[in-house]
């Protein structure tokens, strides 16, 4: 491919980023024949999407990043930095290189936002974005209005939302969501209760996505209340139901357990759970009534895995809290040979 | 995700299949890629109901997609394609109702004409069933659907016949566009870290 023309694709590529801000994904487009790529510029907007042919993909990108190594030129490292983070958002070298550009002014905060979106948009769970936007929101947030932090806040948390939508358990996008709640939320009620509301919605439609549990669990533990932990308990134990055999339901129930009878808690700035060691004998026979009357309710109708889920249970119980939950009598459907009963099973 | 993509009703008599109705909801997919994604979930409900038994439940889990098929004795057949958190008796229950709902509108003698009978608020019980707790309590079949009744496969190649693989049909077939071939080889690669294209 010549020069010239890969220059006008990255020219392309750069006036359309700035024309339309509010851009809402970016993808790459087989393109089956050669014949449609003489009259077009391959890179377009199809109502607010971004689209790029993929016929130009690799050539320019070889050049593209050769270039960004070499130049000095801020206004073309910009035209590069774009088109090579776009399609390869994983290479550091180009998000360091905005960096620099940021620090010199050449680009500007909502322009770093658009890029970084943009590339997670077509692979959501990339880590050198996220910090990026980590590193960029750090330079920048400190200058704000309350109103203008709340604002870029807010969006920050919905970018999360829809990334986690995207790829299962994307740890990124949990990670960073941790992040601005640690960093921009001091107190704040009103958005750690939206954060609950919110992360608790997600939990029900994505019921083996264990990041985002970890992450409504550190939300938990945050506002800490002991209703709040029992109320997470019934919702959990419907869920397990609904959804049988989601092994990271049960992870979530184990914390549930924990966390109501105090046995959590969180460290300072750091999400850690503490496992104490004075357990009120009170409160661990409450709680093996209650686990023994959910796995009798469980084991009623389930497969079995779901079954094996509730030995494991048990097991747990045994082996974290010293207790015996398992049921002692299964239910009473007689039309099958006897159920054996869950026995705990000592391991340790 | 718990999450349904695609609901359709098709007619099995001999070795035909013709699609008769359906619904999708494709919101979560990529805009670039739904096109692609409609072509698909309509070729592999056709891949699967001309290769299933009459009267018998499947769930087919493909990738991170799981499509489950019902066809019943008298030759109407539903699938139903959904994310795999979507519990799988839920989504037969509501293969059923759909297919009862169609069997009360339209008479079996114009089954076998194919072609396109619309059935009136089927995207909104796709919309409805997309929550599977509220859409448990309305269902009253659930009763009679045992859990056990329903075949497993782990892969959509189980249902092929011997020989037959997914990329020869979907080479072979006449129903997909350039670009959805195209999209099939190169979808499997996105996430990976580092890989162009």
């Amino acid at each position: 491919m010549d020069a010239d023309l890969c220059q006008r694709i990255l020219s392309d590529l750069e006036s359309i980023l700035r024309k339309n801000p509010l851009l809402e994904s970016f993808d790459v487009i087989s393109s089956a024949d050669d014949q449609e790529r003489a009259n077009r510029s391959p890179v377009y907007v199809i109502e607010n999407h971004l689209g790029l042919d993929s016929w130009c993909l690799v050539p320019v990108y070889v050049a593209a990043h050769d270039e960004l190594l070499r130049t000095q030129d801020a206004q073309k490292l910009l035209q590069l930095s774009n088109f090579v983070l776009l399609i390869n958002p994983e290479l550091e070298a180009g998000w360091n290189c905005r960096k620099k550009l940021f620090l010199q002014k050449k680009c500007s905060f909502q322009q770093e936002l658009q890029l970084s979106h943009l590339a997670l948009s077509r692979k959501p769970k990339t880590a050198e974005a996220f910090f990026h936007r980590k590193w960029v929101l750090s330079q920048e947030m400190e200058n704000y209005t309350l109103e203008r932090r709340q604002a870029v806040l807010h969006s920050e948390l919905q970018l999360c939302e829809t990334m986690a939508g995207k790829y299962f358990s994307n740890y990124h996008a949990w990670d960073y969501r941790r992040h601005l709640l640690k960093e921009y939320v001091e107190g704040a009620p009103l958005i750690v209760e939206s954060e609950l509301q919110r992360s608790k919605d997600f939990l029900q439609s994505h019921v083996s996505d264990y990041s985002g549990m970890s992450y409504r669990q550190y939300v938990l533990l945050r506002v800490n209340s002991r209703p709040l932990f029992e109320s997470e308990l019934t919702f959990v134990s419907d869920l397990i139901h609904t959804f049988p055999g989601h092994e990271a339901l049960w992870s979530h129930r184990r914390f549930c357990v924990l966390a109501n009878i105090g046995l959590l808690k969180w460290a300072e700035k750091r999400q850690r759970l503490i496992l104490k060691e004075n357990k009120d004998p009170k409160r661990l026979e409450n709680v093996r009534e209650i686990e023994q009357s959910f796995l009798r309710k469980t084991l009623r109708d389930s497969g079995n895995w779901q079954t094996a889920l509730c030995e494991r249970h048990v097991r747990w119980a045994s082996a974290t809290l010293h207790i015996d939950i398992a049921p002692l009598q299964a239910n009473g459907s007689t039309d099958e040979q006897e159920r054996p009963i869950i026995e705990a099973n000592d391991s340790d | 995700m718990v999450k349904l993509f695609h609901v359709a009703v098709l007619y099995k008599h001999g070795s035909q299949v013709s699609v008769l109705t359906g619904a999708s909801d494709l919101s979560s997919i990529g805009f670039f890629q739904r096109s692609s994604a409609a072509e698909f979930m309509r070729f592999t409900s056709n891949v699967v109901v001309e290769r299933c038994q009459l009267a018998t439940r499947t769930t087919i889990k493909e990738g991170e997609y799981m499509c489950h098929c019902y066809a019943r004795s008298d030759g109407l057949s539903g699938v139903l394609i959904s994310d795999h958190e979507y519990p799988n008796r839920v989504a037969h229950t509501f293969i059923s109702k759909v297919l009862d709902d169609f069997a009360a509108k339209y008479s079996p003698d114009t089954w076998s004409s194919g072609g396109n009978k619309p059935l009136a608020g089927l995207e909104a019980q796709l919309a409805k069933y997309q929550n599977p707790n509220q859409a448990d309590a309305m269902s009253k079949i659930q009763c009679d659907l045992d859990e056990t009744k329903i075949i497993l496969l782990n892969t959509i190649d189980a249902v092929l016949e011997r020989g037959e693989k997914l990329d020869d049909l979907v080479a072979k077939s006449d129903d997909l566009s350039a670009q959805s071939k195209m999209f099939y080889k190169t979808a499997k690669k996105t996430n990976q870290c580092c890989v162009l294209l």
